[in-house]
């Protein structure tokens, strides 16, 4: 099948990654990187509890897909406060960063293909530790009955490909 | 009000006297943005880019190479630009800013949040709370309220801070100095993390890498600082 057959759906993408990764695995081993992975799945496993979609893990990071903004920002929510949790406890050693975007994606086998892809991956990068940064689009697609959340205005952001910058908010926590 | 703003045919101008505008947005792929605050200004300035007006916010998203504004003091800013030197002069309100690899450097800003790359972020003074994360720039804040500071190599300065201070590093040296008795949390994988309290200051401190844990019952603040390989030091002054 080509990707001109294919139809296009639409929904939140969400990327997650550790902060510090790559000085940890140098630091202290493969063994303890791999245990820290394994934790992040699990806990990120836990928040989505069936509402969301593991697409893929990517190095350090996971790929998320959600049906509706509202569900995955709660769910988002939920994965910020877990490793919140798991580090004060002294359960987990890194911070998570997370980026999400909504847009159309094409589905190709398990995985989603698609600018809006792209451009949640690029917002990942530009997050602080323990943080969630969103597109104005995630702003604007939230219903009235989603999840409680405040957003401060963080700036706007170049992709390549897009001729208008991106403009981005930070949850407020 | 919405619409583009100019006035004959010199620099774009927004009177603020009469547009309530409180937000000034710029956008740009490379340029250099040259921000001026000035309390007697009454007006948004901007040479030789046009401003696009929505409700309360001024929008700019030039494509030249150098943006040059003049605005009011107290206004909030929200600035982008990819590679191009960000420097903000004067007392302006909240500042927002991303780019990939220019410096930044703030004056007087009612609270911060800057994101780049490898570009280095000097501030001057945040009267809220300071937020910057870099790649590998060096962070130096002579005076703010709350710090949250990330680098993954760049050298985190904070002088002076007047609340909370978090700073994450991954491969730079941290020196924090604290204004009063407010709670740290600093944190590299492999350099040295140095914490100066006011003299009197009672700290519950919790820095096991340099053999220091004194977690009394009766105290002040809350010092946790972890470093992977680097020295720990918590002193008074």
């Amino acid at each position: 099948m080509s990707d001109h057959d294919r139809d296009a759906r639409c929904g939140a993408i969400l990327f997650t990654d550790l902060v510090g990764f790559t000085a940890y695995t140098d630091m202290f081993g493969d063994r303890a990187a791999v245990d820290v992975l394994d934790r992040q799945s699990s806990l990120v496993a836990a928040a989505i509890d069936g509402v969301g979609r593991i697409v893929k893990e990517l190095g350090d990071g996971v790929m998320l897909w959600f049906d509706d903004v509202d569900t995955g920002l709660s769910s988002t929510q939920t994965i910020l406060a877990s490793v919140a949790a798991a580090r004060g406890s002294a359960d987990f050693p890194l911070a998570v960063r997370m980026g999400m975007h909504v847009g159309d994606v094409i589905e190709r086998g398990d995985d989603i293909v698609g600018h809006a892809v792209n451009i949640a991956a690029r917002v990942a990068a530009l997050a602080g530790p323990g943080e969630l940064l969103v597109t104005d689009q995630v702003v604007r697609s939230l219903g009235d009955t989603g999840p409680v959340a405040a957003f401060r205005p963080v700036g706007p952001t170049r992709v390549k490909g897009v001729a208008e910058p991106i403009w981005l908010h930070r949850l407020a926590t | 009000m919405t619409g583009l703003a100019r006035v004959g045919y010199g620099p774009f101008m927004v009177p603020t006297s009469e547009i309530a505008v409180s937000t000034v947005r710029v956008a740009t792929a490379s340029a250099a943005v040259y921000v001026t605050a000035d309390a007697n200004l009454r007006s948004v300035i901007a040479e030789g880019v046009p401003i696009v007006v929505d409700h309360s916010t001024a929008t700019i998203d030039s494509p030249s190479t150098r943006v040059d504004l003049r605005v009011p003091a107290g206004m909030d800013l929200v600035i982008g630009t990819s590679s191009g030197r960000v420097q903000i002069a004067g007392s302006v309100g909240s500042v927002a800013v991303v780019t990939t690899s220019g410096k930044v450097q703030v004056d007087d800003a009612a609270s911060l949040d800057v994101r780049t790359k490898s570009g280095r972020v000097t501030v001057s003074h945040s009267r809220g709370e300071a937020r910057v994360i870099s790649g590998s720039g060096k962070v130096e804040i002579d005076h703010c309220g709350a710090a949250d500071v990330t680098t993954t190599s760049g050298r985190i300065v904070l002088r002076d801070v007047a609340g909370t201070a978090r700073a994450h590093c991954a491969s730079g040296k941290v020196d924090i100095t604290l204004a009063g008795a407010h709670d740290v949390e600093a944190e590299t994988v492999s350099g040295r993390i140095s914490i100066s309290l006011p003299a009197g200051t009672r700290a519950r401190i919790d820095a096991p890498s340099a053999g220091s844990v004194d977690l009394a019952v009766d105290h002040d603040c809350v010092v946790t600082a972890r470093s992977g390989s680097g020295r720990v030091d918590v002193s008074t002054r």
